[in-house]
């Protein structure tokens, strides 16, 4: 397949302002059978589009097993999709070999939940930083390295003193600063931000994001921004995705989201977000039932056993398409009965 | 208003000054790190109290000195833990063993780790029961987990898990992680103990399930069982300070083992006096809460936490919020006692009390 030149014009050829696009991404992952037990075909991403531009971070939020984790990977190509394509700067990356996707692996960056476990223990904090150098050949002479790295250190707000310390001797926040620092390390376009704040204290939580979107305001690279913390991810995010059992069921700019959510998911994730003040509490509607198994699929609506306008029909039955609220308008929504404003 | 007998108002729980410190071993010999510096507060019958902080503020070690379970390295200095009139720091192992579970019911952090892996719910339910003395002597675990399913299926349904009777039979890998959190708030109610102590239970959870069980915890304490039990009182401790306003009535603010406020949720958090409080309440997005910057808009104008370690070490002269506090970053000069001395808890309205010579500054 000749990547670097042009493919032919299709349909779906993404406009050129988006830096990455995936194009009604599928996932599924076959679990094998044991004994008396059936192979079993797990449906984690299915059908789902997103555009992140250049300088925007996206949000994408959902339950745990919603599927979020599974399209950041789609969309890093550290995974590949079942159906659908992925398409980096307007080149279509769906099915590159790993040869073919090291070069862009200096654009494609991802930041973890667990930071101290994304570090190797019995590195020191130099090397850490200092892997990305090595692992492209760059920056080979020592000393231009080394005010490199402290350099980057210093960007996130950590002090050269940290050098030579390991991952235990750090703090859970410093751990996410130095793994911060190394997604920056090869200037990166794009950055998965995987759950980075979930393992951290209160105090952490608002100090890292406010660096991550200082760091986006000087160095203009995207983000995704996944967490089950629809609060975060509506103070980060420009627009936001949620997700329901492995589908996108609404996304939309994040005032509008805020203000104006459509799908009975969104509101009662938006119900849920615990507040300080008691007048700003709404009348809470708790969420019934457990979140959907992704090993017992659901006929029609995957919402429908826990949604409070679910009607037999059609939502027992059929799929709701995910389509703009409006014509010509970015909010879309996949509800038969959305609410109105 | 009535006032009710003198027994009823008596508090479950009342800390007071408990001190705990570490032993740390290092080439200059072994010295003592305080851990916990005169913890106060009280846990009414049938209230949430919300012990917030961040990690290392002592939040887990209160918990832990509570029940007696502090690692080998630390240990009590100093202070009373009277749990139900009786201090408990003063009994004897043997009846503070008897206190865990029975007295005082624990809700882990993790369940995955708290659960046994390789028995089924019905039989770890009825291995609480029977412990507690519920299911009659003392018989083979067989017996008491058949003769168990009655009150464990009951236990189950307390904390509104569907289908108890099926749930009994399976084992907690085959729970999601808001049954399992259920599971666990069911073991700890077993014994009906006047004291729950749930160590960040919903940390980890998705939105839509922490509300669940914040709601189910706040009706654990306020619809006690027909059967004349005692609504428990709640030591709930959160890094979250929106999860302590959901459901506590009370909050103590812990800063490197110190209460830096304390008081009524509606006070601590109305009218935060201490420049931690203050700012915890910042790391809040999208909140707007009587905090006194907040009129200040914009992202960039309420003055953040620093980025500094904390200077100094434990034990030095001054307030120990004193190297981070950011109304000290603006004009060290302006305040010159924090680092000559440490504040007290002093008041600050009716049962509010904050740690700090130069209150509410910080917001003006």
């Amino acid at each position: 397949m000749s990547e670097h030149r042009h493919d032919t014009p299709r349909a779906t050829e993404p406009a050129p302002v988006d830096l990455l696009r995936g194009v009604q991404l599928s996932k599924f992952f076959v679990l094998p059978g044991r004994a008396l037990k059936k192979t079993q075909l797990v449906r984690a991403v299915q059908d789902a589009s997103i555009e992140i531009g250049p300088a925007e971070t996206v949000g994408l939020v959902g339950e745990s097993g919603s599927g979020k984790t599974t399209l950041g990977r789609l969309l890093l190509r550290l995974l590949e999709p079942t159906y659908g394509r992925v398409y980096f700067e307007g080149r279509d990356i769906t099915h590159y070999h790993e040869r073919d996707l090291r070069p862009l692996r200096k654009s494609l960056q991802v930041l973890f939940q667990d930071a101290a476990a994304a570090l190797d223990e019995r590195w020191t904090v130099n090397q850490i930083i200092a892997e990305p150098f090595s692992v492209h050949g760059l920056l080979r002479e020592p000393r231009a390295r080394r005010e490199r790295i402290v350099e980057l250190l210093r960007t996130v707000g950590l002090g050269p003193e940290l050098l030579r310390r390991r991952p235990l001797e750090l703090s859970s926040g410093q751990c996410q600063r130095v793994s911060i620092a190394r997604a920056l390390a090869l200037e990166p376009r794009f950055i998965v931000c995987d759950e980075p704040i979930a393992a951290l204290d209160a105090s952490d939580q608002l100090r890292v994001v406010d660096l991550l979107r200082s760091l986006q305001e000087t160095r203009h690279h995207s983000y995704l921004f996944i967490s089950h913390d629809l609060r975060m991810v509506l103070h980060l995010s420009q627009r936001v995705l949620v997700m329901y059992a492995g589908r996108v069921v609404e996304s939309a700019h994040a005032r509008e989201l805020r203000e104006q959510a459509r799908h009975p998911y969104t509101r009662a994730l938006l119900n849920a977000i615990p507040e300080v003040d008691p007048k700003r509490r709404r009348l809470r509607v708790l969420l019934e039932g457990e979140p959907p198994s992704p090993f017992r699929p659901i006929d029609g609506c995957p919402f429908h056993p826990r949604c409070p306008r679910a009607h037999a029909d059609p939502c027992e039955h059929e799929m709701p398409p995910l389509v703009p609220t409006a014509p010509g308008k970015a909010h879309e929504v996949a509800c038969w009965f959305p609410h109105s404003d | 208003m009535n006032a009710p007998a003198a027994s009823a108002n008596e508090p479950v729980l009342s800390v007071r000054q408990l001190s705990t410190c570490f032993e740390v071993v290092s080439e200059q010999g072994v010295t003592e790190s305080a851990a916990l510096d005169a913890v106060s507060f009280e846990i009414p019958r049938g209230s949430i109290v919300a012990l917030v902080g961040d990690s290392g503020s002592g939040k887990s070690l209160t918990a832990l000195s509570i029940l007696g379970l502090l690692p080998p390295a630390a240990r009590v200095t100093g202070g009373q833990v009277l749990f139900q009139g009786r201090d408990v720091l003063a009994a004897g192992e043997a009846e503070r063993r008897g206190l865990r579970g029975r007295g005082i019911g624990m809700i882990f952090q993790e369940p995955a780790s708290a659960l046994s892996p390789v028995h089924t719910v019905g039989w770890q339910l009825a291995l609480a029961l029977r412990t507690g003395g519920k299911l009659g002597p003392v018989g083979a675990l067989q017996r008491a987990s058949r003769l168990g399913r009655g009150p464990a299926r009951e236990l189950l349904a307390r904390v509104e898990l569907p289908e108890p009777e099926r749930l009994l039979d399976l084992y907690p890998h085959q729970l999601s992680a808001g049954m399992r959190r259920r599971v666990m708030i069911a073991l700890a109610l077993a014994q009906s103990p006047a004291l729950l102590i749930a160590d960040e239970p919903t940390t980890g959870l998705d939105a839509p399930i922490q509300a669940q069980i914040l709601d189910l915890l706040s009706r654990l304490v306020s619809e006690p069982r027909g059967n004349a039990a005692d609504p428990p009182g709640v030591l709930l401790i959160t890094h979250d300070l929106c999860v302590a306003a959901e459901v506590a009535s009370e909050i103590v603010v812990l800063y490197s083992g110190q209460v830096v406020e304390a008081g009524p949720v509606r006070s601590v958090l109305g009218r935060p006096q201490h420049p931690y409080t203050i700012g915890l309440l910042e790391h809040i997005p999208g909140h707007g809460f009587a905090s006194p910057s907040s009129s200040r808009a914009g992202r960039n104008a309420a003055p953040r936490l620093s980025l500094r370690a904390i200077a100094g070490a434990p034990g030095e002269p001054g307030c120990r919020f004193a190297g981070r506090c950011p109304q000290r970053q603006g004009d060290p000069e302006r305040f010159p006692r924090c680092m000559a001395e440490g504040p007290e808890l002093e008041p600050a309205g009716a049962r509010h009390r904050s740690r700090c010579f130069y209150p509410r500054l910080a917001g003006e």
